[in-house]
C-alpha cells in the first residue's frame, strides 16, 4: 500500500494521530503533526511512498505553539524524541521544516552509512554524486538532471553503505529555491511542484516530487561514478576541469556528517568510492548544456 | 632541533591511501585528514616505524626514494618535521 492510496483526509488524521508512517529508501518514518499542510504535501509529494505499521527509525513531531502566540504568530515546533534542535518555525514554512527534520534525524542518528552533503543522482548503475556548499546549484542540477533520464537517489544527502560501499537511494522531494524554481518549472514543465514557501532562512522554496519510479526503485544501489563539484555561473558555457582525488577526499570528508563518528571506516568508503570515480570542477550557466556534458562524460566512458 | 629524536605522537595511527604521487593520510587519533606529497609521506612512515633524528631520518628517506643526502634535502625535511609537530602527529622524544 502507497501513500496515495489514501484520501488527503486519511494523510491528515493519521498525522493528528501520529500514525503516519511510512517507508523512504532505507529509513521508515513516524510523522505526527496537526498542521493541515503537512498533510497536503505529503500526500501530493509522498504519494508514492510504500506506507508502513512497523518499527519506525524515527519520530518527527511538528507540533503548532501553544499560548497566546498561537493565535497572533502560530509558529511549528520540531521534536525529536524529547529533542528540540530548532527554534519554532512559522506556521507556513510547516513543510520545509518537515523536511529540514527529516534531514536533521537522518544526518545526526544515521551510521550504518558514511553521509555526504551531497546531491547524487544515477544512470546505468554508477552514481554521480554533486557536493558543493548552499547556492553552487546541487539541487538545481539534480533536479535537471533526473527529468533527463537519470535516476534521483537525494538531492541533499549522499549516503554510502559502511558494509557494501554502495551509494544508496533516498529519493525524496527535492527542494529548490528561490531562482530556481521558475528556472525548474520552465525546464521541466511536466514535474509536479508542492506549494511555494516564502521567506524562510533559505529564501523562497518550492519542493519538486520525484518521479514515481525512482520511489520504486529506491532499493536499487550504484557504484560511484562521478564526483564533480559544481559551480553555477550566470552566463558561463559548461566545463568540466579535472580534479585530483587526494584533494576530493578532503572536500568530501569536510561536507561529510559522520565522517569523524566512522573514524577509518569513513576513510576507507570515501577513498574506495574514488577509485571507481572521476573528479571534476564544473562550471556552468545553462542546464541543457550540463545535462549534455554530463551525458558526454557518460558515454565517453562507456565507449 | 637537529640532536632531536622525532616521534609520532602516541596518539597517532595512520591510514594511508596514494594516487601517483599524491598521498592522503588519515589519523585515526585525531579523526584529521591530510594530504600529502611523497617526501612527507615518506617521511611520516619514517617517523611511524621508529623514532629518530633528522639525519637519520635523512637517510633513511634517501634509502626509500630515489632522493641523495644532501643539504636540499635535510632543509626539506625540517620543513615537513616543522609541519607535522604543528599539526601534533610528532612529537620531540624525551630522553
Amino acid at each position: 500500500m502507497i501513500l496515495s492510496d489514501l484520501s488527503e483526509a486519511e494523510v491528515k488524521r493519521r498525522l493528528r494521530a501520529g500514525e503516519m508512517v511510512f517507508t523512504c529508501g532505507p529509513f521508515t518514518v513516524r510523522v505526527a503533526s496537526p498542521v493541515q499542510h503537512i498533510g497536503e504535501a505529503l500526500h501530493l509529494l509522498y504519494a508514492d511512498y510504500p506506507l508502513s505499521d512497523g518499527f519506525a527509525d524515527f519520530r518527527l513531531d511538528l507540533m503548532t505553539s501553544g499560548g497566546v502566540r498561537r493565535w497572533l504568530r502560530p509558529k511549528v515546533v520540531f521534536t525529536a524524541d524529547g529533542e528540540q534542535p530548532f527554534a519554532p518555525f512559522p506556521l507556513d514554512q510547516a513543510y520545509p521544516l518537515f523536511e529540514w527534520s527529516l534531514n536533521w534525524c537522518i544526518a545526526t542518528v544515521t551510521h550504518q552509512c558514511l553521509i555526504i552533503h551531497a546531491a547524487v543522482v544515477e544512470r546505468d548503475g554508477r552514481a554521480l554524486i554533486l557536493p558543493g556548499s548552499p547556492g553552487t546549484g546541487k539541487s538545481t542540477l539534480a533536479a535537471a538532471l533526473v527529468n533527463r533520464g537519470w535516476r534521483l537517489f537525494s538531492d541533499e544527502l549522499t549516503l554510502i553503505d559502511v558494509d557494501t560501499g554502495r551509494i544508496v537511494p533516498l529519493p525524496r522531494p527535492i527542494s529548490l529555491k528561490n531562482a530556481s524554481i521558475d528556472t525548474i518549472r520552465a525546464f521541466a514543465p511536466n514535474a509536479v511542484f508542492g506549494r511555494i514557501t516564502h521567506n524562510t532562512v533559505k529564501g523562497t522554496i518550492c519542493h519538486m516530487k520525484p518521479a514515481t519510479d525512482h520511489v520504486r526503485r529506491a532499493y536499487e544501489t550504484a557504484l560511484t561514478g562521478w564526483v564533480v563539484f559544481p559551480k553555477y555561473a550566470a552566463g558561463a558555457s559548461a566545463k568540466l576541469a579535472p580534479r585530483s582525488k587526494h584533494d576530493t577526499v578532503l572536500e568530501l570528508a569536510r561536507n561529510c556528517f559522520n565522517y569523524r563518528v566512522l573514524g577509518r571506516i569513513g576513510f576507507d568508503l570515501l577513498c574506495d568510492a574514488l577509485e571507481t570515480s572521476e573528479c571534476f570542477d564544473f562550471e556552468y550557466g545553462k542546464l541543457d548544456d550540463a545535462v549534455a556534458a554530463f551525458d558526454r562524460v557518460r558515454l565517453k566512458e562507456a565507449a | 632541533m637537529p640532536d632531536a629524536i622525532w616521534r609520532t605522537n602516541h596518539f597517532c595511527s595512520f591510514r594511508w591511501r596514494r594516487w601517483g604521487d599524491e598521498w592522503v593520510v588519515f589519523d585515526e587519533g585525531s579523526g584529521d585528514t591530510y594530504h600529502l606529497d611523497g617526501l612527507s609521506a615518506v617521511a611520516l612512515m619514517c617517523l611511524a616505524a621508529g623514532p629518530c633524528s633528522l639525519a637519520e631520518l635523512s637517510q633513511q628517506v634517501s634509502i626509500e626514494t630515489d632522493l641523495a643526502e644532501s643539504e636540499e634535502l635535510s632543509r626539506a625535511l625540517v620543513s615537513v618535521i616543522d609541519r607535522f609537530s604543528g599539526l601534533d602527529l610528532i612529537e620531540a622524544a624525551t630522553p
